[in-house]
Order: C-alpha cells, then structure tokens, then sequence
C-alpha cells in the first residue's frame, strides 16, 4: 500500500483541471451576478412574479454548482499538497446506501430514470472507512450514472458482501458508456470533470480498489472493492478508528449526508430545482 | 441564442424581453438544429452564443456556419468565459474563422453593458467594412477621394448582404447613388478612379491583389473590384467564378 501521502499518478499537477474548475466557477458566478442586476435595476411594475422568482432559482442552482466546484478545487487541492489522510471510523453502509436512494421518487419524476438499491438481503453493514471520502466517492458514482441515463434509464447499486467480510459497491446504469461519443459530450457538460480522479484518489489512499467497466450489454459499471477491518488492520495496523458517534453527531452526520446529496444532485440537468426531502 | 445551457440564457432573455427593441427568437441547445433551422431559411440578425453548445464547441459552429449557403450570414456574438478570455489569436489571412468580422466576443460583465453593446453591434458593420476598405485603398492607390472610397466600401457592404451575385449597375451602384444623390455613372466614375490611381502607383500590394485574383496586366472593372475586394476581406480564394463575373458585366455594360 502506498504512502498515505503520496498522491497516485492520475492525481498530479500537470492533470490539475484548472480551465474547467476555472470555466465552472466563471460561470456561475456570471449567472449569480446578471440575475441579481436584473433583479435590481429594471422596475418591478408590470414584471411578472414568475420572472422574479426564476431569477432567484438561477442565483440558487449557480450557487450549489459553485459551492460543489470549490469543494472538489480544494478536495483535489488537499491530495495534491499530500496532507491529507483518511480520518477511519465505523460507518453504516446499508444505512448511508439507503438515504442515498432517498430520492428515487424525485428522481423518477425528474430525470425519468429509475434508482434501486439491493444490499444482497442485509440489513446493516459496518466498514471501516473516511466518512467523507465515502460519502464523495457514493455522490460522485452516482451522479455519474444519473448523468449517463437517458429518458427510461436505469441506475441500481448494489452491495454484496463475501463470507470474510469485505464487501462489493457497485453503480451501474444502461446509459451512454465511458467511451468518447457525441451523446457521452452531451452528457457530461458542465463540471469539473475531478469526479473519478478524487473518487480514484480516496480509493488510494483507504487501500480500496475501483474499476470501471463498460459491459458489452451496454451503460457503464462501476465497482467499488471494500477492504474487510481484518484486511484493514493487517495493511494498516496505525489505523485509529475515531471516537464512536454520539447521538448528535449522528443527527449532524444525517444532516450533512442530505444537504450533500441535494446539492450533488442540483447539479445534474433536470433535477435542480427538486425538492429532495 | 444557443447554449448548452438554457438556463443560463434566461437572464438575458428577461432581460432583453423586458428591456424592449428586441426580437427574441428560439433557444438552441444543439447547434445542428441551429444550423438546419437557419439553412430552412430562419432569418437573423444576431446569434448570441455561448462558448458551448450540447453538441459542439462554438468555433466549430461557427466553421460549420461558413459552409452553409445562406443568402446572409447573421453577426454571431460569443459570450466570452474562461476560454475565450484566453482565446487563440486569430490570423486574418490564415484563419478561415475570421472573414469579414461577422463574429465578436462580448464579454458577460453587465446585462446593460450587453444591451447597448448589441445596439452598436448594427451599425458596427458598416465601421469596420469601412476601416478595411480604406486600408486597401491607401495601400494600393495612396491618394483618393474620401467620395471614392465611400462608393467602393457601400458596395461592397451590398454585396456581402447577398450570397449570389448581383447585378452591377441595377442592385449594387443604384442604392449607392440613390444614398449619395448621385448617378449611377458617378459611382461608377468614382471607383474606375480608385483603380486608376492603383494602377497608376503600381504597389506591389496591388500587383499581388491583382495576380491573386487573376487579372494579370488587366486592370479590373468596377463589377471585378468590388467582387475581389469582398472575396479579399472574406479570405476565400478566387475561382472560376470570377471568370464568369466578367462574361455576365460585359452582358450588364450591354444592357
């Protein structure tokens, strides 16, 4: 395993997106910024309530976009400088795996694209990891997936988990493949495009093991390899699980999960104005 | 306008809608469709466009704008971003991008700052057909009329609103004496003057204007100048075309 501080060879300066970080960034804060001069210098007699209220809409999703750009910047930032180190703990994978999914119903309505989950039968299972570094490499799998899906498309992820203990997250969807066409293009506008080099990253640096494939069926399958705590401790015996939650950092934890999905998924053409409860 | 993002148009659309003097087409997020729709004969004045479209980037667009035979080509207007803020440089004579000036980046700092620079963008036509006209004509013929090259740059500026060619003296010479109150003898005069005084100096810039268009030792009619100026300032090659142009003024001078 390597260094914790050694970021992996995607993950380099030269491979830094500066122009997209740059053009994603520009853009929304150029949205925030004319909506706001329309919304303040033209009169508001005889403007439709309707066009006040899309101009605060635009102002709300550039702003979850922006908020989403500068937190992959400086996640990708913090590998680069090598600082960075996974902060391990006991989470609840099931449990994360299911409020993930909170939203299939919005999504249906929104996207047309259909969400499951299977955890194989089980109902809780606990693995030693990054809360965070987690929660990011889950929201960017899926919002992947999501993005790839056309109209009547189809997203499930699934867990299963072997006799040992470790465990098998997958994301897979019949959408438009990892291979560069025109409706790949389409697809994926928009962002800054750090999505699988932080989610490949974090991986790294939790000895987790991520592939991506395209099956000949089509869509794309994303498979996350888990390491069990006995292969954790054995790889990385200085490993110091964090304090165990209280019930408020539990309640924080569940707060931080929603508002990260909601502005994850605000990002994806067609849900941006969903209300995810 | 066409973006790939609609959403991010609508500023600008509210804005220009409730501002007045505007007449708002359709959204495009595809620039195909775009391109059809214009070649069905969607007509246009102003495309305002972001850097990226769902299908393409907009310099591809735009190339793929210069291969459509339309009987005019629409200003295109790019909201400048991050790219474009750094853009290539354009080289005029190597660029078949940049014929004469009907695209320009606008930068998105301020709704009203948009507004009024689309207002100038009307009449920024005629100034910067002018501007390259008079170039031509101080390095080729050094002395002339400012009447002249007024005469030579309003025609041009006719022809480049129509694809195919026109009529010398009936379509192109007739608006222009019309606007100077003049005959159509007159224009005529005062450009066989500007080729005269080219011919007269005898530059190498008109020497090389002239083999490149093929006139060899001939010096060119007014119909050939105004023709090969417009093809000049477009950077398209001379063709055979230009050829026939000669067959069909000779029919026109008949007349």
């Amino acid at each position: 395993m390597s260094k914790p501080n050694t970021p992996s060879k995607d993950m380099t300066w030269e491979n830094f997106p500066r122009d997209r970080f740059a053009e994603e960034c520009f853009r929304a804060l150029s949205s925030i910024k004319l909506n706001c001069e329309y919304l303040r210098h033209l009169p508001e007699s005889g403007r439709d309530q309707a066009q006040n209220a899309e101009a605060l809409e635009d102002i709300a999703v550039s702003s979850a976009r922006l908020e989403r750009s500068l937190r992959e910047m400086m996640a990708m930032l913090a590998c680069l400088q090598g600082d960075f180190s996974p902060a391990w703990e006991q989470v609840e994978l099931c449990g994360l795996l299911r409020s993930l999914c909170a939203g299939q119903a919005q999504i249906l309505e929104g996207l047309g694209v259909r969400l499951e989950l299977d955890c194989g039968g089980v109902e809780d299972f606990y693995v030693q990891a990054d809360r965070e570094c987690l929660l990011q490499i889950c929201l960017h799998l899926l919002s992947n997936a999501l993005r790839a899906c056309a109209q009547g498309g189809h997203v499930s992820i699934s867990l299963s988990v072997t006799p040992e203990e470790s465990c098998t997250l997958c994301f897979a969807d019949d959408g438009c493949g990892i291979q560069q066409s025109p409706d790949n293009y389409s697809r994926f506008l928009g962002g800054s495009g750090a999505g699988l080099t932080l989610c490949r990253e974090y991986c790294r640096l939790m000895g987790w093991q991520l592939e991506l494939d395209s099956p000949s069926s089509g869509g794309t399958r994303a498979s996350v390899q888990i390491l069990s705590q006995a292969e954790l401790r054995r790889n990385n015996p200085e490993v110091a699980l964090c304090e165990p939650d209280s019930p408020w950092e539990r309640m924080r934890q569940e707060s931080q999960l929603r508002y990260r999905l909601a502005l994850e998924l605000h990002c994806i053409p067609g849900l941006e104005t969903v209300e995810f409860k | 306008m066409a973006s790939y993002d609609l959403r991010g148009l609508r500023v600008y659309r509210s804005y220009l809608t409730e501002l007045g003097g505007f007449a708002l087409g359709k959204s495009y997020r595809m620039g195909r469709e775009l391109l059809q729709d214009l070649e069905a004969g969607l007509c246009c004045d102003i495309l305002l466009m972001d850097e990226k479209l769902a299908d393409m980037h907009a310099f591809e667009f735009l190339r793929r704008l210069h291969q459509c035979r339309l009987p005019r080509l629409p200003q295109v207007v790019m909201l400048s971003g991050w790219e474009s803020s750094r853009a290539r440089p354009f080289s005029l004579a190597a660029d078949p991008l940049h014929p004469a000036g009907n695209y320009c980046i606008m930068d998105s700092y301020s709704l009203s700052d948009m507004a009024q620079s689309l207002s100038v963008l009307y009449d920024l036509d005629l100034e910067q057909l002018t501007r390259r006209c008079r170039s031509l004509c101080e390095e080729w013929a050094g002395q002339f009329s400012e009447t002249d090259c007024a005469y030579l740059v309003e025609s041009v500026q006719i022809a480049f609103q129509c694809r195919r060619k026109m009529a010398i003296r009936k379509e192109i010479l007739l608006p222009v004496s019309k606007r100077h109150k003049v005959t159509i003898s007159a224009v005529d005069s005062g450009i066989r003057r500007l080729i005269e005084a080219s011919e007269k100096e005898g530059r190498p810039s008109w020497q090389a204007f002239k083999q490149s268009f093929r006139f060899k030792t001939q010096r060119p009619s007014t119909g050939e100048l105004i023709y090969s100026v417009k093809a000049l300032l477009q950077n398209n090659t001379p063709s055979l075309e230009e050829g026939a142009l000669r067959r069909d003024e000779q029919t026109e001078h008949t007349f």
